[in-house]
């Protein structure tokens, strides 16, 4: 924990406190700045049931930049691409330093909620969306069930 | 004491209240935005402002708002909570002392409550007590409010009991011992930098020793030059003394005859009258003729008519102040703190062919005045010293005796040798030059040049004059010349002087001195002043007369007759028309010798070559690889050296370069179009300094094109979309500037590529108005030649522009893909190339250069590469 801002220290401390249901944060034990985190897929969405991976790093100047968020597991989603690089509005230039790991991953989980594909990060997925979202969904569902189970076990 | 609503104020509510969103500590110096949300002003605040819009965007709301002149610092304090803060500050304290919240008094409100109501009266002799704040009696701990034995902390100042004290002592404790950890992890750092300051300090020792190397056999090579010209002038002084005694032993032997023939004359004629033995009548008038005529010889001898050789007197004259200060100054360490700078050694700065004899013959970059000026030079200085050289110059040759014999120039001073020789004749002519243009500068050079041959004729008169009466010294004949020059501003072109000295110096070396022994015409012809001799044809040897050596000079002599017409001089305009034939062979010249480059990236590849231009240190050629946003180096022979610079704005980097130019100390200079400067290169490619950024104002330029240097090192730069010349001193500070947009005599429309002559003017390609313009260096216009068309000497967009040393100027005719060449005068001499893509043809030409050897250098931006001619 040297060097790190008391900021990073005291949100680990929370997060660890008060976990977010259905959300998973823990530091890396080498790196204090890097969190392994589980997603629980939310109710209501073809990523029910599922756990998404994701890695999130802070950044040197957190909590004034943004911290680089990441899904490691496959997830059929227009606004995540397949190496899992998220289309995220506070992830970019909606940053605040006012928003926390927390949120953020908070955020994250309301984007599986509600998929945008008027904004899309992967354009095939988008179209697939736009065009047929009934297969979308499906599509996303199907990930979900292939992958999202996968990977928990794995961890 | 207890009070029931201040313990809720203390809880965990109340703080997450107190809690800055950016740092999540309590708000420290909380300021209040005018959306209405607070925040820390360090470093929360602070961290948010963006510097270059002075805004700050709330964290919460995302409102962005305007920062004040004062900085963060300026929003207003929010006071409701800073009260809040003081209201909490000491129920937090005892929390996280004692775990339980606790009846609090305001601060403020123990000092006074506390000495009256409690019964507690702590020593009032305390030494603490006595030296507290106010000395007002605090007894009570000011953490646990407990009066219990009370010390004061050397910590943090307040006064609190043991219990707290050990407590607070622990804490202080880690925290030194997180401190202590904090530097042990910041001290490889200075660990690291130690190391580098050790390489560095290495390199820089190494790089010291370097340079003193090359001081050292910079020195010694001109000590030896010193040694090689010692025993060059004490053989000259054995060689006059032996011609001398010669001479004097001639004479003497005449004398003896004729002592012996009238001594013996006079005892025969004595012996045969006093033997009064009759004398015929014809014998006695043979013998009074006889004696006539030895009388006649007696009296030769007594009024001096005959008489000895006058003993010529010799001595060195080594007196140069010139050279002395020249020694004294000579060299420069350049110390700049750019971190791999060239320390650049005086032998880079030198020309590196100084003591090369034949460079006389040769090409000779004007060097020596940068090289000794590492300043920028003054404008007043290098006047005064190249009148000073003439001066020596004219000294020179003073010692040479005169009378009817071969002369020989006994005493060149040093400094002629060690200065004048290493420049360029027509450096020290052009010079003068200035120097008249700068004292009469709206006058015509014509009219000063129709002058010229008058005083000319008057310096000849009286030189003859003197002949007459016998003995015509050089030294009054250059005295008076240069006091007419001084007086009259008279246009004599020394270099004609210096040429022909030279040429002696060298037909010396051929010919056998007795074999001229009293020719006084040649010796008028080979006087130090030529100038009478070449416009008068009375002076001249007859060609043939006087074997090779005379032969030579009198084809010199001759072409300089061919050059100027019959009438002499006075119908040239430009007086600095003194050669006829170039030595390079323009006429013979079409036929590429070497081409180089092809479209690409890769090393030796270019792509829209521009400027290009020779260096005169190592003759290489300079190419301005225009779309790949370097410099690319090749030999002479188109051979790849290497490359330097990358597309960008940075330091050393290019956007789309266009002209480029290498001055005598070799610095590389490049019209940086895109990013509208000019940047300077030491030779070996490394970035020295940039100047200029886009506008129109002085200093400013709009897509600079073509760059030149004169040899006082100045900075010529085609500001092409401002229309305009701008001068700039080798630092790159702003001199002058000249030109406006316009088709008028000194006005241009995209002047592209600019030249320096050896003489001193500067010519510009004035691309759109199909001419080339020539000015003087202060920027007075001189005159233009060319118009738009195909024919001889007409010309379409004109780019690049080059002159040799003769003052011939090349021209690349874009527009009709020609290469033309013009006397300096702007007459054609010649030109070739045609359209195409094979040698020797061109599509897109740019820059011009030419080479030492006389290779003219050509850049063609459509064919991508580069030919020489």
């Amino acid at each position: 924990m040297a060097g790190l801002p008391r900021r990073i220290i005291k949100e680990t401390q929370r997060l660890m406190a008060e976990p977010v249901s259905g959300i998973t944060a823990v530091p890396d034990e080498h790196n204090s700045r890097y969190f392994h985190v589980v997603v629980a897929g939310p109710s209501q969405s073809p990523y029910e049931g599922g756990l998404f991976k994701l890695e999130l790093f802070l950044p040197e100047e957190y909590p004034m930049s943004a911290p680089k968020v990441r899904f490691m597991t496959k997830i059929y989603h227009p606004n995540i691409d397949k190496l899992g690089r998220i289309c995220l509005d506070i992830l970019k230039d909606k940053w605040s330093p006012a928003l926390q790991i927390r949120t953020v991953l908070l955020s994250i989980q309301a984007l599986l909620s509600a998929p945008n594909p008027d904004d899309p990060l992967d354009n095939n997925v988008a179209d697939h969306w736009k065009t047929n979202e009934k297969s979308a969904i499906e599509q996303a569902r199907q990930w979900t069930q292939q992958y999202a189970k996968a990977s928990i076990n794995n961890h | 004491m207890a009070a029931a609503p201040e313990v809720s104020l203390s809880s965990e509510h109340v703080q997450r209240l107190l809690q800055c969103a950016v740092c999540l500590e309590a708000f420290n110096q909380p300021k209040i935005l005018p959306c209405q949300h607070t925040f820390c002003l360090s470093p929360c605040l602070e961290g948010l402002v963006e510097v270059r819009t002075r805004t700050l965007r709330c964290p919460e709301c995302r409102a962005d708002h305007f920062v004040p002149r004062g900085g963060p610092g300026s929003f207003p304090n929010n006071l409701t909570i800073i009260a809040f803060l003081e209201l909490s500050a000491g129920a937090v304290r005892r929390e996280a002392v004692f775990g339980l919240p606790e009846a609090r008094e305001p601060s403020h409100q123990s000092r006074e409550v506390a000495p009256a109501a409690g019964g507690y009266h702590f020593v009032a002799e305390d030494p603490m007590a006595a030296g507290g704040d106010g000395g007002n009696g605090v007894f009570s701990c000011s953490v646990c409010r407990e009066e219990r034995s009370i010390s004061r902390c050397s910590h943090c100042d307040q006064l609190v009991c043991d219990e707290c004290r050990r407590d607070h002592m622990t804490q202080v404790r880690y925290d030194v011992m997180r401190t202590i950890a904090q530097i042990r992890r910041g001290l490889p750092q200075i660990t690291d930098q130690l190391i580098i300051l050790g390489r560095k300090e290495v390199q820089f020792q190494n790089r010291c020793e370097e340079v003193k190397v090359d001081i050292s056999d910079v020195f010694e090579k001109h000590v030896r030059d010193l040694k090689a010209r010692e025993r060059a002038l004490q053989e000259e002084v054995d060689v006059f003394v032996g011609r001398e005694l010669r001479g004097l032993g001639v004479f003497q032997e005449t004398a003896q005859v004729e002592n012996a023939s009238i001594s013996s004359f006079c005892d025969s004629a004595e012996a045969s009258l006093s033997l009064s033995r009759p004398i015929t009548e014809g014998d006695l008038m043979e013998m009074k003729r006889q004696c006539m005529e030895h009388l006649e010889t007696i009296q030769c001898y007594e009024d001096g008519i005959t008489r000895p050789p006058t003993i010529k007197q010799i001595q060195a004259s080594m007196e140069s102040p010139f050279l002395t200060s020249t020694i004294n100054n000579f060299g420069d360490l350049i110390i700049t703190s750019r971190p791999l700078p060239s320390l650049e050694t005086p032998s880079q700065r030198l020309p590196s062919r100084i003591d090369d004899r034949d460079l006389q013959d040769q090409d000779l970059s004007p060097e020596s005045r940068l090289s000794r000026a590492s300043v920028p030079p003054q404008l007043g200085r290098p006047m005064n010293r190249t009148v000073e050289t003439i001066h020596q110059a004219s000294r020179a040759v003073s010692i040479s005796p005169t009378q009817g014999r071969r002369e020989r120039q006994v005493n060149f001073e040093l400094d002629q040798i060690l200065e004048a020789s290493r420049q360029p004749s027509h450096v020290r002519g052009p010079n003068r030059w200035d120097r008249q243009e700068r004292r009469s500068d709206s006058r015509l050079t014509g009219l000063e040049a129709g002058r010229a041959p008058s005083i000319m004729r008057q310096i000849r008169e009286r030189t003859r004059h003197r002949s007459l009466g016998g003995i015509p010294t050089t030294r009054d004949v250059l005295d008076e010349r240069e006091e007419s020059s001084d007086t009259d501003n008279d246009l004599l072109p020394i270099e004609l002087q210096t040429e022909l000295v030279r040429r002696r110096v060298e037909t010396e070396g051929l010919g056998d001195d007795n074999e001229r022994m009293g020719s006084p015409q040649l010796e008028a012809a080979f006087h130090p002043t030529p100038q009478p001799a070449i416009r008068s044809y009375s002076f001249l040897p007859e060609p043939l007369q006087y074997g090779n050596a005379v032969t030579e000079t009198a084809v010199v002599l001759r072409s300089l007759e061919e050059e100027t017409g019959p009438q002499g001089s006075s119908n040239s305009n430009t007086a600095s028309v003194y050669v006829s034939t170039p030595r390079n062979r323009y006429n013979q010249k079409g036929s590429s010798m070497c081409q180089f480059g092809q479209r690409g990236n890769d090393l030796g590849e270019l792509t829209c070559p521009r400027g290009v231009a020779a260096s005169p240190m190592d003759d290489k050629i300079y190419i301005a690889d225009s779309n790949n946003h370097r410099v690319q180096v090749f030999s002479n022979r188109g051979v790849f050296v290497k490359t330097f610079g990358r597309h960008g704005q940075d330091e050393g980097e290019f956007d789309y370069l266009a002209g480029i130019a290498v001055n005598g100390l070799g610095q590389v200079i490049i019209a940086d179009r895109y990013n509208h400067r000019v940047q300077i290169f030491d030779r070996n490619g490394v970035f020295q300094r940039a100047f200029g950024s886009e506008g129109c104002d002085p200093g400013h330029l709009n897509y600079p094109w073509g760059v030149a240097c004169d040899n006082m090192g100045f900075i010529y730069v085609c500001d092409k979309e401002n229309n305009r010349i701008q001068v700039f001193q080798s630092n790159g500070s702003y001199v002058r500037m000249f030109g406006s947009q316009g088709s008028l005599p000194g006005q241009f429309v995209n002047p592209h590529y600019i030249a320096v002559s050896p003489d001193n003017k500067v010519y510009v390609s004035d691309s759109s108005n199909h001419r080339i313009q020539v000015f003087s260096l202060y920027g007075d216009f001189l005159f233009s030649f060319g118009s738009c068309g195909n024919l001889r000497g007409q010309m379409k967009f004109p780019r690049g522009i080059a002159i040799d040393h003769q003052g011939f100027v090349v021209v690349a005719d874009s527009g009709n893909n020609r290469i033309q060449i013009f006397r300096s005068d702007g007459r054609f001499y010649s030109m070739f190339g045609s359209w195409g893509c094979q040698r020797g043809h061109f599509k897109g030409l740019e820059g011009i250069a030419i080479l030492a050897d006389g290779k003219i250098v050509v850049g063609d931006k459509e064919n991508h590469c580069v030919q020489l001619f």
